[in-house]
């Protein structure tokens, strides 16, 4: 029988299925058997060098097959990992090492830059990296050569599994926990959904401190298929991407609509032999109808579920589309999944009338537990309320506006705060303005969006120097460089004397994002 | 300079300018864009259609590929079966 922690399903096929590929990357796979076995000895290394049951472990780490024992080894250690952006700057990575209180860091080579810069103060522990670095370290090679016997574990199925950072509108990023069983009961609903086989092979495209991740890792594993590691590059261009499905026979992709818009606009789709994708997930970001009705018609054999969740609250809802959309409304975002409830509330927290817009509220097995150390933040994010009687229940507010159709869809409408997404990655947009607004010559910094032309949004800023300041705009885009990820770096920074003001004296920011 | 030598240097110019906005990055032709995080998939559509432009080439989306773009020596070679 399988257990009901994350790691149970690896556990279960290295003993029933040992030599299928649990995980494959440009070619290589791991087998379930040798994969559990290299998760026991990170396991054993962890708590040989003083990692404590339960402790919080970096995950800074490009996809490559180590990634996958970079997980369950800290998993099997019965630690909560927490993955880490390669491509973030060094000064958020420390942040995020300090508020999560991390003394372990299971690394790649290709983060040395990074890795250099870790606060000293701070003594992390590294694991994977060959070069010498001014911290304790662990390489692979001493790794690999202790036990592969499973350490013993002390968990119950509510202890955390994974803590996932992400934008947070305070300008610092918040840590969301999710438990084992909240994992276990999203990953069991994914396989389920697109009726997972041991055959499947499962695109794992998005970076793991994405959640879409989690799905990859841990529904593919339910089922005993394989994890294909795309390898990050290839995300960035779509012919290698399309070549890429082809070569690995993928079946299964959830991604974002930026992703599967570019492979139809540039991926050389005419030219490739896809017939092994049998289903497609998507999420994160409306997908234009014309667009999807597009690429659905370019792959008629292929299956597509529109997939509704914020991190916080993974898959709360689907819609599989019944065929190429035929109309510009609105795709829907569907109806809660099983283990989930909804309500939609209006903005003084009472329910909201049938087929009356509002906020969508959500309570399920995988909601999170709340931020990690942000007691401020879980006052204002959910919603305590009896159902039936009984003992109040928590309730996520997603801080989506939808609106439930004659059909008992749900549709999306937009947000009812300053979060937007940019190709998938979700920012808020008061982060910027607080990254900027650290600059020694801003006085004041508002973040816009535009339309990029890609169907998705680009991240724009206008800031107000202070008086005598000469500064150039490129060196204010270096500047948030080192305070941002990548993707939350405004595109263009204008430099300007006066911003637009509404009446109250508030920066106009709808003015700035049509001008 | 020699016809590739120049170009690779144009090239070099743009993807520093344009893209990095950091003078003070030092990219070799050699240099892997991809690792750096300097090429996303914004710049990458950026990049071919300046090279489309500077060098009156048509890029076709099925040679937009990581084996061609990944450094300016390869972008270079890439032009070079174009033209």
């Amino acid at each position: 029988m399988m257990g009901f922690l994350i790691q149970s399903p690896l556990e279960y096929y290295a003993q029933t299925t040992p030599e299928h590929p649990a995980l494959s990357f440009k070619g290589d796979t791991l087998s379930y058997s040798k994969l559990n076995m290299a998760a026991n000895q990170l396991a054993n290394a962890l708590l040989e060098n003083g990692a404590k049951a339960k402790a919080n472990i970096g995950i800074l780490h490009h996809k490559n097959l180590d990634l996958g024992v970079a997980i369950y080894g800290i998993l099997k250690a019965g630690c909560v990992f927490v993955p880490l952006d390669p491509l973030m700057p060094a000064e958020r990575l420390n942040f995020i090492l300090r508020d999560c209180e991390v003394e372990h860091v299971i690394a790649s080579d290709v983060q040395l830059s990074l890795l250099k810069q870790l606060d000293s103060k701070l003594n992390i522990h590294v694991y994977g990296v060959d070069a010498e670095l001014p911290c304790p370290q662990a390489t692979w090679e001493s790794i690999r050569s202790g036990s592969t016997e499973q350490p013993e574990l002390d968990l119950i199925d509510d202890d955390l599994g994974y803590i996932m950072y992400t934008s947070g509108s305070t300008g610092q990023p918040k840590g969301m926990m999710h438990t084992h069983v909240g994992s276990i009961t999203y990953a069991r609903w994914g396989a389920r959904h697109v009726k997972m086989s041991a055959a499947d092979r499962v695109a794992s495209h998005a970076p793991l401190h994405f959640d879409l991740s989690i799905f990859d890792f841990f529904s593919t594993a339910q089922s005993g298929g394989t994890v294909v590691l795309v390898p990050e590059p290839v995300t960035r261009f779509p012919a290698s991407w399309t070549q890429y499905i082809e070569d690995e026979k993928i079946s299964v992709v959830f991604t974002v609509p930026y992703t599967l818009i570019s492979m139809f606009e540039g991926g050389a789709m005419e030219k490739r032999n896809l017939s092994s994708l049998r289903w497609i997930l998507y999420g994160g970001e409306p997908y234009p109808p014309k667009l999807l009705h597009a690429l659905m018609c370019a792959l008629p054999d292929t299956r597509f579920s529109n997939v509704y969740g914020p991190a916080e609250a993974p898959s709360c809802t689907v819609y599989d589309l019944p065929g190429p959309p035929e109309s510009e409304e609105p795709i829907p975002i569907g109806t809660v999944s099983t283990n989930s409830e909804d309500i939609i509330i209006d903005s003084n927290g009472k329910d909201c009338p049938d087929g009356e817009p509002g906020e969508l509220c959500i309570r399920s097995t995988t909601l999170t537990r709340g931020y990690w150390k942000r007691e401020d933040l879980n006052e204002r994010a959910f919603l305590a309320r009896a159902r039936a009687g009984v003992f109040p229940k928590m309730y996520f507010k997603t801080g989506d506006r939808v609106v439930r159709n004659e059909h008992g869809l749900l549709v999306f409408l937009g947000r009812v705060d300053r979060m937007i997404k940019t190709r998938g990655h979700r920012v808020e947009l008061d982060e910027v303005e607080a990254a900027l607004a650290q600059h020694e010559s801003v006085l004041e910094a508002a973040a816009f969006t535009i339309d990029d032309g890609k169907n998705s949004k680009e991240i724009r800023a206008a800031v107000l120097l202070k008086q005598g300041a000469v500064v150039d705009d490129n060196e204010i885009v270096r500047f948030a460089r080192t305070k941002l990820p990548p993707y939350a770096v405004p595109a263009h920074i204008l430099l300007s004397d006066a911003l637009p003001r509404t009446s109250t004296g508030k920066i106009d920011r709808n003015k700035l994002s049509d001008s | 300079m020699n016809q590739p030598e120049e170009q690779i240097d144009t090239i070099r110019c743009f993807i520093v300018d344009e893209i990095i906005k950091d003078p003070s990055v030092e990219i070799t032709p050699d240099s892997d864009l991809l690792i750096g995080g300097y090429l996303d998939s914004v710049s990458v559509v950026r990049l071919v259609a300046h090279l489309e432009d500077q060098y009156s080439v048509k890029i076709p989306p099925e040679d937009i590929l990581i084996e061609n773009f990944g450094s300016i020596q390869s972008i270079s070679d890439y032009l070079s079966t174009r033209v």
